[in-house]
């Protein structure tokens, strides 16, 4: 009995032992400890965000950035997971829909703002961060670019087609004509893929050609525009008719926008692609893969030229980095987002990532002598907001399952409306 | 006293145990002092190694079992959350996604015997030594090793309508085949089926090779000296004697088709196209934390949970049953051999 007693002391004892050692150490620690800042965004700008985060580090010695990138294409998902267990990210860059989706998880910063007036002086585009563009809005995050719609296109391609490409189509009937034209050379008119994206960049400036003012965007954002709407009727129509006249590659609505649609492009099967300027996909990365002057950027065709709005660039923020509700260093988070707003940050990230900075200082010659950057900057100055940013993920949902379902021939637009408005009614942040 | 009953704790009368070197006898009288002793000290060591495996069961599969049922009746405005009562279950009733998903699930549970029969068969020839058994051997089990989401992604390629499995199909001039083989609504779930069947299957195979393992050779030798070939040995003595495995395969296949699928889906079709190959566990996913409702995504993860249990509760009840007629039928017929 006595021999079995002296076991269980022993057991106990090591049980003891093994629970008090982390303590200890974690005391120990703590006279040295660091502010850990764990940071999450798109992997897509990986290699951008780990020079951005180094610099910082060098400046701020006592700050340890922890970077987790994730995929682009389930970023959704995995915050999802991060926000339900409120754990996992000091800061998180999102897109402007997902933020509003989980705006509850995120720290108001328009104290802040309140405080430091001057943070947004430099910034290119700032208003959108607010809820539906009102400066007495909720504010949940600060931009490190501009980001927004325009569409690229292959000169190789348009000149064996017989196109002039330093006069890419500008009007809908003239695109209609170069399309059959690039058919004809066994090309497809337009990369495209099933899912999101470059549906989110395509839809948009489709429609568009159906709005007569900024402020139906806002309408649209606030869920006060139903589907069955004819202008959103028209929108439809129109995108479904690039499918249905046979613009897009085989097989499109099967594959995945990044990375299989940009590779499609990229490689030369196609001579348009509606794409963006920063961020996931850029000019820069269409400029590696084809050559700098294999490349043209141009604004989407119009149906009527004289629509105002089709003159306009479709605009967001982009990389509005979000301090996390939990966060024990929200100070220290807060010093991050400016960073990454700065000059210094847009720089590191035009240098790194070929992204758009949104403050104004930035130093251009670091895009080199690129004629698709120096349009860019003359695009996006006249500049509106793009319409799936103000969306929920739940109509962004069946915005691309309805592509999908479209480009298989398994819905009508009008089944297609019926889901769209079924995920709109559900949307909870459209209801408030 | 029979070997059996010497096994059991406490000791028995008039047993004697080897155990870690030292001889353990229980007295003719059954529970003297050394055997309360012992009695204590295998129950100590018992809940010594069995109290971790049931904190990590409770804290792992019991909390979160019951958080999901409470959960379940509530909602979320962002990270808040409020009781709605049964309005996530009400909501499910008229949801179009819930019906086509488990419709979905109803349809993939009716390749189960596919998922069965295919392995066993296959087991059988290996277990056969079939010309070239060994490779094959290896062949089928390597796709098991690989990590789902590598599976979904190659398969994802190789189904593509521009990718090997057209082209392939195109060259032997069976171009009318060629299809969009995730892209179609009514091939989707059955292609994601197939691939996942090709991934799991080389378990399935050594599953029953396991089992083909208990079964006395001599009695493959007298099947086939009575001229009994391959399919009369399989339907006459490998499934009858294999019944066992087999419930134990029906499970697994069960769960793994309504609870497994996910990282397939995932990678090759996120459940699309439209909601075409979306099953349960994919849309409880997407409805939690695409559409960041947890609250319903939990409510629609019971109705899995329940969907699940009640289908596999029907196969573990057949396995318990058909294990005890077996066991009865055995213990008479070794009955019936000790009279004789």
């Amino acid at each position: 009995m006595k021999r079995f007693a002296g076991k269980w002391l022993l057991v106990l004892c090591a049980v003891v032992v093994l629970t008090t050692l982390p303590v200890l150490g974690g005391f120990a620690r703590g006279a040295e400890e660091k502010v850990t800042l764990r940071v999450t965004n798109y992997a897509q700008v990986e290699k951008a965000f780990v020079a951005i985060n180094q610099e910082y580090m060098k400046l701020h010695p006592n700050v340890q950035i922890v970077y987790e990138p994730v995929p682009y294409d389930s970023y959704q998902q995995k915050y999802g997971a991060i926000i339900a267990t409120k754990s996992g990210a000091d800061i998180m860059g999102n897109e402007l829909n997902y933020m509003w989706d989980t705006a509850d998880a995120f720290i108001p910063l328009n104290d802040r703002l309140k405080t430091e007036p001057g943070v947004f002086e430099d910034l290119l585009a700032y208003n959108m961060l607010y809820r539906y563009m009102d400066r007495d809005g909720l504010l949940l995050g600060l931009p490190m670019s501009f980001n927004g719609n325009v569409m690229y296109f292959n000169k190789d391609i348009l000149r064996q087609a017989g196109l002039d490409p330093e006069n890419p189509p500008q009007t809908w009937e003239a695109f209609e004509r170069a399309a059959e034209s690039i058919k004809r050379i066994g090309k497809a008119p337009v990369a495209m893929a099933g899912r999101e994206v470059p549906l989110f960049w395509d839809w948009p400036e489709v429609q568009k050609n159906f709005w007569t003012s900024d402020q139906d965007i806002l309408d649209l954002g606030r869920g006060k525009i139903p589907w069955s709407d004819p202008r959103m009727q028209n929108g439809l129509k129109l995108l479904a008719s690039m499918a249905d006249k046979g613009w897009f590659q085989q097989g499109w609505p099967t594959i995945q926008g990044i990375p299989d649609a940009l590779d499609f492009f990229s490689s030369g099967g196609a001579a348009f692609i509606g794409s963006i300027i920063s961020d996931v996909a850029n000019w820069k990365q269409y400029e590696d893969a084809l050559g700098q002057d294999k490349v043209g950027v141009m604004l989407w065709p119009a149906v009527d030229p004289n629509n105002r709005m089709m003159k306009k660039f479709s605009g967001f923020t982009g990389f509005p980095h979000c301090i996390a509700k939990w966060t024990k260093y929200p100070d220290e988070a807060w010093a991050y987002l400016k960073f990454t707003a700065s000059s210094v940050g847009g720089n590191m990230f035009l240098q790194y990532a070929g992204g758009q900075p949104n403050n104004k200082k930035f130093d251009r010659s670091i895009a080199g002598g690129s004629a698709n950057f120096a349009k860019i900057q003359e695009i996006i100055v006249n500049n509106t907001v793009q319409s799936v940013l103000v969306f929920s993920s739940r109509e962004q949902d069946a915005l691309a399952r309805g592509w999908t379902q479209y480009g298989t021939g398994d819905i009508t637009i009008e089944a297609w409306t019926r889901s769209l408005q079924d995920a709109l009614d559900q949307s909870r942040d459209k209801k408030l | 006293m029979n070997k059996r009953e010497c096994t059991r704790s406490p000791l028995p009368a008039g047993c004697t145990l080897y155990r870690g070197g030292k001889t353990l006898q229980s007295k003719t009288t059954g529970g003297g002092k050394l055997g309360v002793s012992q009695r204590r000290s295998d129950y100590l060591w018992g809940a010594l190694f069995t109290i971790p495996s049931i904190g990590l069961i409770l804290v792992f599969k019991y909390y979160p079992l019951c958080l999901g049922i409470f959960n379940g009746f509530r909602q979320w405005a962002g990270t808040e959350s409020h009781f709605v009562g049964l309005a996530n279950y009400a909501r499910m009733l008229f949801d179009p996604m819930v019906h086509q998903t488990f419709l979905n699930a109803l349809r993939i549970v009716l390749t189960l015997p596919v998922w069965i029969v295919l392995p066993m068969v296959v087991a059988f020839l290996v277990y056969q030594r079939t010309p070239g058994w060994q490779f094959f051997r290896v062949v089928f089990f390597l796709p098991y090793t690989i990590s789902p989401v590598i599976v979904g992604l190659i398969w994802r390629q190789i189904l593509h309508i521009q990718g090997p499995v057209n082209a392939l199909l195109r060259g032997l001039g069976l171009g009318a085949f060629a299809s969009s083989w995730l892209g179609e609504k009514n091939l989707v779930l059955w292609t994601v089926d197939a691939v996942v069947l090709w991934s799991i299957f080389g378990f399935g195979v050594v599953t029953y090779l396991a089992g083909l393992a208990t079964i006395n050779e001599e009695i493959f030798d007298a099947a086939a000296i009575d001229g009994a070939g391959f399919w009369r040995r399989l339907l006459r003595i490998v499934i009858p004697l294999l019944k066992p495995v087999m419930g134990y395969w029906a499970i697994i296949c069960t769960a793994g088709m309504l609870v497994w699928m996910f990282p397939y889906i995932h990678s090759m079709t996120q459940g699309g196209p439209g909601f075409a190959s979306m099953l349960p566990d994919y849309l409880v996913y997407t409805v939690a934390f695409t559409f960041m409702e947890p609250g319903y995504g939990t409510a629609i993860g019971l109705l899995l949970f329940l969907f699940v249990a009640i289908i596999s509760g029907f196969q573990v009840r057949y396995m318990y049953l058909s294990g005890a007629q077996k066991a009865g039928t055995g213990g008479k017929a070794l009955r019936g051999g000790r009279k004789k």
